[in-house]
């Protein structure tokens, strides 16, 4: 449910919930468009969420209490704001330990650092 | 900045709706986020319904709806593997439990009845149910989903039917025969026809239709299998024998009587009389209403009824009723004749005789004409005393 310009959406799937916790932990309250712009920009566009892959994440999220959510009305239309809770900052925690754990695996078991240096 | 309209707002609002989101939470979360794309990206001289569809078809590969299916199958993602647990734990146990209880039911066993209640109603309760919903999550298409857990359901109520059939607990044959005409009528046809335009299923699918045809029709002929109509008979056959001796011994008492002539003969042939006639209108009466003749009908009747088995007659029409041929009715004249013949050293009746806790029409009937016999033997070992 990727639109990658540059990865595969194998490659970045189970990755999304730890991007967006990662996002709501630096920001304190974000909006689906917000989330979907930010990791555009920090990302110089090489990862584009899609809205179908964000939103099921966001409510799925919601569901397990990690985030909590914020209306806001705008004219006749609802935001809906997404805010950490405390539960979602211990979650995001053990996510990005897991993934950077994982990353370091991946960076071992494919040899990366000494195919770098080969190029 | 554009700045979006009111009337754009609405218009997207109904396009998403009509477009198959109907979660608030998500039809929301896609309304603001549409509008803010137009908002950011749209300049003012491009066409709005032309930058709207082009923005909403980023959100899908087939249909929007994909959205809000995908957000429910992640909710309830996390149920998935419990139930699957649940379903492996439960058929495990249910498994055994039935396997076991049938086994000590066969052997006569204690727990045999537990062991059943427990796995059939986990089986049907738990099991089935849970197996139909999973189904109806993974199967592919439409027709497919909704007829297997359909086929599941109706298994659970004829698992349920056995279950009351082997606890003989009521409303077992209406739960049974009710859940395989259900299936002979609904799911077989459907199943049979969907796997016939499939070359592929055709020959299996007709094979499991002949198999689920000969299951249904095995299983719906032994729901109702009573004794054999050669046991039935045999039966029958005891009670016309009784019935015999009964009417020759009354016939003989009453020709004694007129012979002996005695005082005290006469008023003891008179009290057995009373209540022989009660008795045996007691016993038409309980006939008629069974076999819905008239009592005089009922008093001729020869060969076996037919419900021998129901004790509904015998609550309605003895055990619970009022009136002249009653339960209380007897009680009261068992109580007067042992009254009046007191001092005859006859051998009291007892009411409590009569079976009435098991109440089935034909043992009530039979032991009616126990008590008969009773009072014209005692009537007859009278008659024997006086001529010595």
């Amino acid at each position: 449910m990727y639109i990658c310009v540059m990865y595969s959406s194998e490659l970045i799937k189970g990755t999304l919930k730890t991007i967006v916790l990662n996002l709501l932990k630096d920001n304190e309250k974000m909006y689906g468009y917000e989330i979907t712009q930010k990791v555009k920009d920090l990302t110089n566009d090489k990862i584009q969420i899609t809205e179908g892959a964000l939103y099921p994440t966001l409510h799925a999220l919601e569901k397990q209490g990690d985030v909590i959510t914020e209306k806001v009305y705008i004219g006749k239309r609802v935001r809906k704001y997404y805010i950490l809770t405390d539960q979602g900052q211990n979650t995001v925690t053990e996510r990005v330990n897991e993934l950077a754990d994982f990353m370091k695996t991946m960076r071992f078991l494919l040899d990366l650092d000494s195919s770098i240096q080969n190029v | 900045m554009y700045s979006i309209t009111d009337e754009q707002v609405d218009f997207i609002h109904n396009d998403i709706t009509r477009r198959g989101v109907i979660t608030e939470d998500v039809r929301d979360n896609i309304l603001d986020h549409v509008c803010c794309i137009i908002e950011y990206e749209m300049t003012a001289e491009k066409d709005f319904y032309e930058f709207y569809e082009n923005t909403i078809a980023r959100f899908y590969r087939k249909e929007l709806r994909e959205i809000e299916d995908e957000t429910r199958d992640l909710i309830t993602f996390k149920y998935y593997y419990a139930m699957k647990r649940t379903l492996k734990i439960t058929g495990a146990t249910s498994g055994l439990l039935i396997l076991v209880g049938s086994v000590f039911k066969v052997l006569h066993l204690p727990g045999a009845g537990v062991a059943l209640v427990l796995g059939l109603a986990l089986f049907s309760l738990v099991f089935l149910p849970l197996n139909a919903v999973l189904k109806f999550r993974d199967e592919k298409g439409e027709k497919n989903r909704l007829l297997l857990s359909i086929g599941m359901l109706i298994m659970a109520v004829a698992c349920i039917g056995i279950l009351f059939k082997i606890m003989h607990w009521p409303f077992a044959n209406i739960l049974i025969q009710g859940s395989i005409i259900a299936f002979i009528v609904f799911y077989v046809p459907t199943y049979f026809f969907t796997r016939l335009r499939n070359p592929e299923t055709k020959f299996n699918g007709s094979i499991n239709t002949i198999f689920m045809i000969a299951v249904c029709g095995m299983l719906f002929a032994l729901t109702n299998n009573k004794y054999s109509t050669h046991i039935a008979d045999n039966l029958s056959d005891v009670d016309v024998y009784l019935d015999k001796q009964v009417d020759h011994l009354h016939t003989e008492n009453a020709e004694t009587v007129r012979l002996v002539n005695d005082a005290d003969l006469i008023k003891l042939h008179k009290e057995t009389e009373a209540l022989y006639g009660l008795i045996e209108n007691t016993k038409a009466n309980l006939i008629a209403k069974a076999e819905g003749i008239s009592t005089q009908e009922a008093l001729k009747f020869q060969g076996s009824l037919s419900n021998p088995f129901s004790n509904d007659i015998v609550l309605n029409h003895f055990v619970k009723a009022g009136g002249e041929f009653s339960y209380t009715s007897l009680s009261g004249a068992v109580d007067n004749y042992n009254k009046q013949t007191a001092n005859d050293s006859i051998r009291p009746l007892d009411i409590a005789d009569l079976r009435l806790r098991e109440s089935l029409l034909s043992i009530l009937i039979h032991d009616l004409t126990q008590m008969q016999l009773q009072i014209l033997i005692e009537e007859s070992s009278a008659m024997a005393k006086h001529s010595h």
